[in-house]
C-alpha cells in the first residue's frame, strides 16, 4: 500500500513519555521557591454522564496538585471508568506540567471535560 | 469557552482573541446555538419533525428539501463514491441517516458564524470532531489537538497542529461496537479508531467513519487528495498524508 507506514504503537507511547519527562525536568527558579501555594478551581464542565470539575494547586508557577472535585459517578459503569481515568489524567497533567493541548479529538467525555476544566484553571492560575 | 447542549451531546465553542469581548463572544455563540438547532431540524433522524425524517418516511423528497439538506446529501454521495460504499448513509436501517457527516459539517458552519461575527481564532469541538480556524494564541500557528488513544482514552496518541481544517476521529471510545459495515450489515471491526484531517468538516467526519469500516486498506484511495489520515488497527498505526507521525 503506497504512501502508508505502520509501526508498533508502543514506540509512539515511549516518545510521548520522553517528551513529558523533558517537560517535567524544568524546575522553578530558587527566587520563586518561597512563593505561596495557590488553589484555583476550573469551571464545571457538563457531560452527558455528569459534571467534571478540576481543582489545581500552583506554587511558584508550577503545578503541584490536580484533583477532580466532581466527576461522573451516577452509574456503576461511570464509576468504574473514572476510577481508572481520573488518576491517569491527574498524573498526566502533573507530568506534563500544563495542559499543552487546545482540544482533543476522539476522547471520552470525561477526559475532554477534564482537560477543559484543567486548562481554564491553569489560565486563571496564570501558568498556561 | 462556550458549551452548547444539543444533538444529544455537547458542542464546545472556544473563542480566542488577544483581547476578547466576552459579551460579543456570548452573543456570537447564541447565534451558533440557533444554527445548530436549525441543523437538528433539517438533519436529525431522531426528530419526528425533521426534514430527514420526512425524507425517510416519503413525506418529502430530497429535491424538495432546503438547500442545506441538499448540500449534505451531495457531500455524503461524494464520500460514498470515494469509499466505494464503506460510508453509505442510504444503507442504514430506517433509511437515509447523514449523522456521520453532519457533526463535521455542522462544526464548520458554527465556525463560519463565529468568523463572520469577527472572531478569526476559534475552534468548534462537536463531540471530538474539531473545526479550527486561525490560532489558539498569537504565534502558535494553529490549535494543538490531541488524538485520544483508542485503547486508553486518558492518553494522547499524537498531537496535531490544526488550522483552517477539521480533525475528525471515529472510534470505539464511546459508540462501542455499534458501527455497522454497510457491505455486510455486520459490525465494523477493521479498525479501533480512524482520524482524518481535511479542509472540509463533513468530508473528514464521513471519511473517518468509512475508515473504521475499511481499516488501513482504505488509506490508499486518499493518495492525491489534500487529506491526511491515521488508522489504528491490530495494535499498529497506519498513516496517509503529511500530518501524522508514522
Amino acid at each position: 500500500m503506497s504512501g502508508m507506514n505502520s509501526r508498533r504503537i508502543a514506540s509512539a507511547a515511549i516518545l510521548t513519555a520522553t517528551a513529558v519527562a523533558a517537560l517535567s525536568a524544568t524546575t522553578a527558579s530558587p527566587a520563586l521557591a518561597a512563593t505561596k501555594a495557590k488553589a484555583v478551581t476550573g469551571p464545571s464542565i457538563s457531560t452527558p454522564f455528569g459534571p467534571v470539575q478540576v481543582k489545581v494547586t500552583v506554587k511558584a508557577k508550577k503545578l503541584t496538585k490536580v484533583s477532580a472535585i466532581s466527576y461522573p459517578s451516577r452509574d456503576r459503569k461511570s464509576v468504574a471508568i473514572n476510577a481508572r481515568a481520573i488518576p491517569a489524567l491527574q498524573q498526566q497533567a502533573l507530568s506534563a506540567q500544563s495542559a499543552v493541548l487546545d482540544g482533543v479529538s476522539g476522547a471520552s467525555w470525561t477526559s475532554r471535560a477534564f482537560t477543559t476544566s484543567l486548562q481554564k484553571a491553569l489560565i486563571q492560575a496564570g501558568i498556561s | 469557552m462556550h458549551h452548547i447542549d444539543i444533538w444529544g451531546t455537547v458542542i464546545v465553542c472556544d473563542v480566542r482573541e488577544p483581547a476578547i469581548n466576552e459579551s460579543r463572544a456570548r452573543e456570537a455563540c447564541e447565534l451558533v446555538k440557533g444554527e445548530l438547532e436549525r441543523i437538528d431540524v433539517w438533519l436529525s433522524p431522531f426528530r419526528a419533525d425533521s426534514v430527514v425524517t420526512e425524507i425517510r418516511n416519503g413525506v418529502t423528497t430530497p429535491q424538495a428539501a432546503p438547500a442545506e439538506v441538499q448540500e449534505v446529501i451531495a457531500g455524503c454521495a461524494k464520500v460514498t463514491a470515494l469509499t466505494k460504499g464503506a460510508f453509505d448513509p442510504w444503507k442504514v436501517a430506517g433509511g437515509f441517516d447523514p449523522s456521520g457527516f453532519v457533526k463535521g459539517w455542522g462544526a464548520d458552519r458554527a465556525a463560519r458564524i463565529l468568523l463572520q461575527r469577527g472572531f478569526p481564532n476559534v475552534s468548534v469541538n462537536a463531540a471530538g470532531d474539531v473545526t479550527c480556524r486561525g490560532e489558539s494564541a498569537p504565534g502558535t500557528g494553529g490549535w494543538r489537538i490531541g488524538i485520544a488513544d483508542p485503547r486508553d482514552h486518558s492518553q494522547v496518541l499524537q498531537t496535531v497542529l490544526v488550522t483552517d481544517a477539521h480533525l475528525a476521529t471515529s472510534g470505539r471510545y464511546e459508540i462501542g461496537d455499534h458501527l455497522i459495515d454497510p457491505h455486510t450489515g455486520g459490525k465494523a471491526t477493521a479498525a479501533d479508531s480512524a482520524t482524518v484531517l481535511a479542509h472540509d468538516g463533513g468530508f473528514a467526519d464521513a471519511l473517518a467513519t468509512a475508515l473504521m469500516v475499511q481499516g488501513p486498506a482504505g488509506l490508499t484511495a486518499l493518495a492525491g487528495l489534500d487529506v491526511s489520515a491515521l488508522v489504528i488497527a491490530q495494535g499498529r498505526l497506519w498513516t496517509a498524508g503529511p500530518a501524522f507521525e508514522s
